[in-house]
Formats: structure tokens, sequence, C-alpha cells
């Protein structure tokens, strides 16, 4: 699963609106795995690929190495509430909400401290998320990681 | 099994509770020193440990629970540990917890106190929480909650006088979570409902709206209405709520006790903060480039410990010193002047003997790499590296249909594959668990096994055990993602609690050794010794001729190894390390070239599981499924070794 915080927000190629993500096609279904290169537009359902990772990273790094500042960060972060996953290491942010959809997981998460109103520090990204909540130290995947929303501490 | 039968048939004694890792276990030991018995709790596979405390006048028992985040079960071991607090075995309770994570054993004590069992909350790891610049405030803790409370070093006995004398002032507390509204109706409906019971209807009451059905069974049921009537209330509550009714109690609950925690200063300003290497260490470990090259240091480490050390010096010791030079010329001549019967001094001293084979493999072999591995996994599992290691390779598991933390039971299989069958138990979902449980048996070489392989391609050239190494992990990979394309099921979602990087302890590495070397004597050599006695009896009534004649198309055909091989591969079935031993004898003996070592090193390792993980898988999974995976797994072994007799055969030196 890779870093969609990170990446050019994606535009709906049939209406255009411009989104993150949230628009992930069916998270139970079980061909996932093939799955999960396509994206779904949150306005009008329709579905696309959602391009090459490795040519945005190649796409990123020639900006970086040119001084320019990546417009596409800028944009996500003018977004208030986010998910956990889209933190950078060495970010910190206050817990809003958890919405797991199940309960155990919910559960889980709380007792691990990721509660509304705790502050957490984001250690790593990869190979899987790593997060200080406290003294407590949680690995999460990405996709445990988008259920928790934050608001960014500066 | 219900309630009041427990409650009939034990003492009442002393519960130890606490959040998982936080030093329950070594308090446990401080407190009743030696003398635990340990058995399973009836009805379930979770192990209970039990033992007796000195408090004037008389011993009372105690008993250690497994460890639990909460009294609202999401697994089996939080069940038992609910259950032995209903059962009113518990006249008081001692509740552990970690001094820097007070919030969550707060909830714990929150809880017990509203069971109405008297307690006393005991705050361990105190050091660790100085280290880092926390302060607990007891009194003010003990004031709010209205219990005893002790700050205690468990690994260093500190507190232990205190805490027992705070034993006696054990009591409820009194302290009143309030519940939302909607929550606090329910409770007080179904609460003048329940029968009575060791601990407070209230309680109970909470208990069977926030518990999943799967973990019902032991609650009590509501007279009259039944469990229906818990449903009704629980589905009326849904809908009262914004959240469902487990989680809504649940965050009531923990947020009084962060608010306590907040308080008693442990979530609050910091003091001075030491510096430790580990705050430095501890993103290294994880850390996406970082974390590989400290990933081979460890391996390469144990490596060098086990493999070269242990196989190598110590089992020179052992075999060619001690048993070749000393006690099997002894054994033989006291032999030839006792024993005037050839059939009893060739059981004892013969090729197939138990004092010359038996005893021979299992201590002068395998008891040195063993015991090594023990050494080395006992410090690697205190150390707190090994959940870093399910970070490193989620990745990579996820493909297998796993997550990262299956790691665990992979890693403990590299010690012994049947206790790692029974650990499987950690994965959340049936997928997860077959996924292992085949992996463990196919391509996990347990210690005793890793470690005779190692000592047969050792004398080769490296390459070979590079060779080696990267057949079974592209096995285990291989079958991995096809186990997961085929098993049905779904896979779980990864989340890890990673504990501190922590200096071990030798005392109790030295501790863990001991216990593990005595578990391995006690089980292995008895296997050694009838499968020698099997193979003397084979020997003696010319069965292994025949054996080796009829496993001859097989063996020398497919795999190109001698025939004697044969015999290795059936007694590899009452412990593999036997047949790898087999075939290590072979290999001192001059009768196989590289590529035959590295042709059997490789097919005994995929080879079908010993005798006990055979059982054990039975016992998990059920017959069914145990003969099904030994079905897949000989013929595949013999495949992969076939096809690099085959691949090899072309570059035979």
């Amino acid at each position: 699963m890779s870093d969609l915080c990170l990446e050019t927000p994606f535009a709906c190629a049939l209406c255009g609106l411009r989104f993150t993500h949230g628009g992930q096609v069916c998270a139970s279904c079980p061909i996932t795995q093939g799955c999960e290169e396509l994206v779904r537009c949150p306005r009008c359902g329709y579905q696309f690929p959602r391009g090459s990772r490795t040519l945005a990273w190649v796409q990123r790094l020639w900006r970086r190495l040119r001084g320019a500042a990546a417009p596409a960060p800028a944009a996500v972060e003018s977004h208030p509430v986010q998910t956990l996953d889209c933190l950078r290491p060495g970010e910190s942010a206050r817990v809003l909400k958890v919405s797991a959809a199940d309960i155990p997981m919910l559960m889980k998460l709380s007792q691990l401290g990721l509660v509304p109103g705790r502050e957490v520090r984001m250690q790593q990204s990869r190979p899987a998320a790593v997060v200080r909540v406290g003294e407590t130290t949680v690995a999460l995947q990405r996709a445990v990681a988008r259920h928790v929303h934050i608001r960014r501490i500066a | 099994m219900s309630v009041v039968e427990v409650a009939v048939s034990r003492e009442s004694g002393v519960v130890l509770l606490g959040n998982p890792n936080v030093g329950k276990s070594a308090l446990f030991g401080a407190l009743t020193g030696a003398y635990a018995t340990v058995s399973n709790y009836p009805g379930t596979t979770v192990e209970v440990t039990r033992a007796t405390l000195a408090l004037d006048p008389r011993r009372i028992p105690v008993v250690d629970t497994p460890g639990a985040a909460s009294l609202v079960p999401l697994s089996e071991d939080e069940r038992v540990t609910r259950d032995i607090l209903l059962s009113g075995e518990a006249a008081s309770v001692v509740v552990v917890g970690d001094a820097k994570n007070l919030e969550r054993v707060l909830a714990l004590g929150i809880q017990v106190g509203e069971m109405g069992l008297p307690y006393v909350l005991c705050v361990n790891m105190m050091d660790e929480a100085a280290e880092r610049g926390l302060a607990v405030d007891v009194d003010r803790l003990s004031a709010r909650l209205g219990v005893p409370v002790v700050p205690t070093v468990a690994i260093w006995r500190r507190g232990l006088p205190e805490l027992r004398a705070a034993l006696k002032s054990a009591r409820p507390g009194g302290l009143r979570v309030h519940y939302p509204e909607p929550v606090e109706r329910a409770v007080a409906a179904l609460a003048s409902t329940l029968p009575p019971a060791p601990v407070t209807p209230r309680s109970l009451a909470l208990l069977l709206l926030a518990t999943d059905e799967a973990h019902a069974e032991g609650l009590p049921v509501p007279q009259p209405g039944g469990r229906a009537a818990v449903d009704q209330a629980r589905q009326r509550l849904a809908r009262e709520l914004p959240e469902p009714p487990g989680y809504a109690i649940h965050q009531t609950r923990h947020a009084l006790a962060a608010d306590i925690a907040l308080e008693a200063g442990a979530a609050g300003p910091r003091l001075r903060r030491a510096r430790r290497v580990a705050d430095r260490l501890e993103p290294l470990t994880t850390h996406p480039v970082w974390g590989y090259p400290i990933l081979a240091a460890v391996l390469t480490l144990a490596y060098l410990f086990v493999g070269r050390f242990g196989a190598g010096t110590l089992v020179g010791l052992f075999e060619a010193g001690l048993f070749g030079g000393v006690i099997n010329p002894l054994a033989v001549a006291a032999a030839e002047r006792l024993l005037p019967w050839t059939l009893a001094r060739d059981l004892l001293v013969g090729p197939y003997g138990v004092i010359t084979m038996a005893l021979t493999y299992s201590l002068a072999l395998v008891l040195p790499i063993v015991g090594t591995f023990f050494i080395a996994f006992g410090a690697l599992e205190d150390s707190g590296y090994l959940p870093r290691l399910a970070v490193m390779v989620d990745g990579l598991f996820r493909r297998m249909g796993l997550n990262g933390k299956a790691v665990l039971p992979m890693v403990l299989g590299l010690g012994c594959d049947t206790m790692a069958t029974l650990t499987t138990r950690i994965l959340e979902t049936r997928k997860e668990r077959m996924i292992v449980i085949l992996l463990l048996a196919l391509g996990v070489p347990c210690s005793a096994q890793l470690t005779v392989v190692l000592a047969l391609l050792g004398p080769l050239h490296p390459a070979a055990f590079v060779l080696w190494g990267l057949v079974i992990v592209s096995v285990i990979v291989l079958v991995g993602r096809l186990a997961a394309a085929v098993i049905p099921g779904r896979s779980s979602d990864f989340v890890l609690e990673l504990p501190p990087l922590r200096v071990p302890r030798l005392g109790n590495i030295a501790v863990k050794t001991l216990g593990r070397i005595e578990w391995y004597l006690k089980e292995a050599v008895p296997l050694f010794v009838l499968g020698t006695l099997i193979l003397f009896t084979a020997d003696r009534l010319h069965l292994l001729g025949w054996l080796q004649r009829l496993g001859a198309p097989v063996v020398s055909g497919l795999l190109g190894l001698p025939p004697e091989a044969a015999a290795a591969f059936v007694v590899g079935f009452l412990r593999r390390d036997f047949g790898a031993a087999g075939l290590y004898a072979l290999a001192r003996a001059g009768r196989l070239d590289s590529v035959q070592a590295l042709v059997a090193a490789v097919t005994i390792t995929l080879f079908i599981p010993c005798i006990a993980n055979f059982f054990m898988i039975v016992k998990e999974r059920g017959w069914r499924t145990a003969t099904a995976v030994a079905a897949f797994i000989i013929p595949f072994a013999v495949l992969v070794g076939a096809g690099l007799n085959a691949l090899m055969g072309a570059v035979r030196p």
C-alpha cells in the first residue's frame, strides 16, 4: 500500500473532482490484491487506475532536485482534518476520532492509547507505520492508520 | 462449567492480574519463590500458574492469570482471566501495571473495583518510568482509587515487603464510573435480574452488555429472560448510543483512567529525562534503511554463537572429546566385560545402540547446539527486538496472506516447531493460523534440526549454506503465497505494541535456558532412545535392508543419496533432528559428497514434521488438517529435493 497522502491528489478523469483518498475500491472485495491500483471518485463513482507510483516518485525527486516546492503536499495540508497515515515521520498530531469498522480493532487501538484527545508522533511510515503515543510505541499497517482521524500540530 | 462449581472447588486466595508485558510473572516469581504448578485452565489450553505465598499466619494460594488488557475479553487468554475473577477464587486481587502506562492498568483496576473485589494496585517498572522522567504520585492515586497503591521494581525485588503488607488492607475502593445515561439505565435493569454471584451485579451487567457473543459463554444469564434479554438490551442500547455499547463503556472507563493517570502525574510535565542509548537505537531497529543492516547483524551474531561456537566448538568437545574419547570406549569396554550376550551388548553399544547412538546423538550432537540456541533466543526475547522484526517483515508477510505479527511464531519455530504451533493462537484469523502452521511444519527448521543441518553443511563451502537458506526461504514464500490464495478466510490487520529495548538480564536468561534444556531432555531423549530401539529392531529383523531397497527408487533415484539415508528419513518422523543427525553421521563417514549433503539437508528440513508437531497440529486443527498437511509435505519435500538434485547434478564437482 503506498502513501497516498504524499502523492498528487487524484483528479477524476470523468467529473474533474480532486480528491486524495477515501475513494478506494471496496476494501472487503476478495480480489483486493489486484484492485489496489484502482481508485474511485467519491463524487461520480468513476473508477480509474491510480497511475505509476515509480513515475510519481521520479517526478517528486526531479522537482526536489530542481529546488521547486512540491505543490501536492501543500494542497493536502490545507485540509485540516486528515488521517494518521498522512503524517510524515517526525510530525505530531492530535487524535480527533477513531472510526475502525470492527469493535475489536476499536478497543485495541483505544487500549494502545489511540483515543480522541491524545497526541501522537509519527516515527516512521515505512515499512509499517510506527507511532509514539505517550510512552507507548505502536506499529500499525497504513490501512489501520487510515481509521484514525487527526489534526496536525505545528 | 458454571461459575458456582468453580467457586466451591478451590480455596480462595490472591489473584495476580495485569496487562501483558508488565513484569507480572517476575512479580509472581518474586512473591512466591519456587514450586509453582502450571496447568491448563479447564476446557482451554490457556496455562495458569499457581503457587503459594507466605502471609502471616499461613500460606495462601496465589494464581498468576494470563496477561489481559481488559476484562471484556477479546481473546481466549483474557476470557480465562475474566473467568478466574468471576469464579470467586479471588479473596483479593493484585492489579499489576507498568508505571510508564498508568492509564492502562487503572482501567483494569477500575474494573476490578466495579466487581467489588478487594484489590491492591501494584505500579511496577518504577525504574523505567524514573529513567524517562515520569513521576507517579502514589498517595494521590491511592486517594482517588480508595485502595492501597504500591510502587515496585519486580525484577530487582524492590517494594515486595510493602506489597505483602498492603495485601492485608486490600479493598474494593468504591470508585464509581458514571457511564452515559442509557448505559446506566440498561445496567440497572439487567442487574436486578441476575442470579447471586461472587462479584457485584452491576459489574456483571456491564460485562454482559460489553462482551462480544464469541466470549459470552461463562457469564451468568439473567433470570427470567435468558440470553435473549441480554441481546434485547444490547440492541436497544446500540440504537440509543452513537457508538457500539461495548466501545462506549470501554471509552468511559478509559477516559476516567486517563484522567486519574494525568492527575497522578504520569502524563504530566516531564522531570529530567535520562539520556538512554535505547532512545537512539529504538527508531533505528525499525528504520526503513538501517533496520536491515541491524537485522543482518543480529542474525550474524546469533549464527556465530549457535552455528560456530555451539555446533562447532562445543559439539567437538562433547562428541569427539567426551563421548568419542571417554564415554563410548568405556561403555564398550564395560559391555564387553559385563555382558556376555551379543544382543544385549549391541543394544547398548552397537551401531544402533542406546549409548552409542541415542545418547551420543541427543547429548553430544544436539544438546550443545540446542543449549546455545536457547541462550541466544532467550537474550533476543528479553531484549524486545522480536516485535520490531515484525515491522520489518510486514510487507513480505502481507504477500503470504499474513501480517508482520506472524513472524513471532515463525521465529519461535526456530526454537521448536511444536511450541510454535501452539503460539499461532496469537494470530487473529483461522486462515493466518492455518498458513503459519503449514509453514512451520514445512519449512521452519527447529533449533535441533537447524544446527545438525549447520553441522552437515559446515565443512562445505559457505555457498552451500547460502544455497540451503535460499531454497528454504523461497519455498516458504512460494508455499505461503499459494496457501494464501487457496485457504479461504481473511487476513487481519497489523497492529502491534513495540516494547522498549532493554539489556537482557543474565539471571533471567539462565533461568529460562535451564528450564528449556530440562524440557528438551525430558521430551527429546526418550524419543531418541525409542527411535534407536526401532532402528535396532528393524536392523535385527533385516527390515532395514528391505526398507532401503523399498526407498531406493526415491532416495537413490530421485534424490541421489546413498540407500542408507532412507532410515534417516523414517526416524526423522520421530524427531526431525534425529533424522538430520542420521544424515550427519553418514556425512561424517564420508558417504555424502557436497551436492548430496546439500540435497539431504534441504529435503530433511522440508520433510515431515516430528511426531510431537504432528500431534500438536491434530490438537489445534484436527485430524483432517493434520493429515492434509502431512500428505502435502512428504511428496513436496521429495519433489524439491529431487529438483535440487537434478539442478545441482549439472554442476556436480
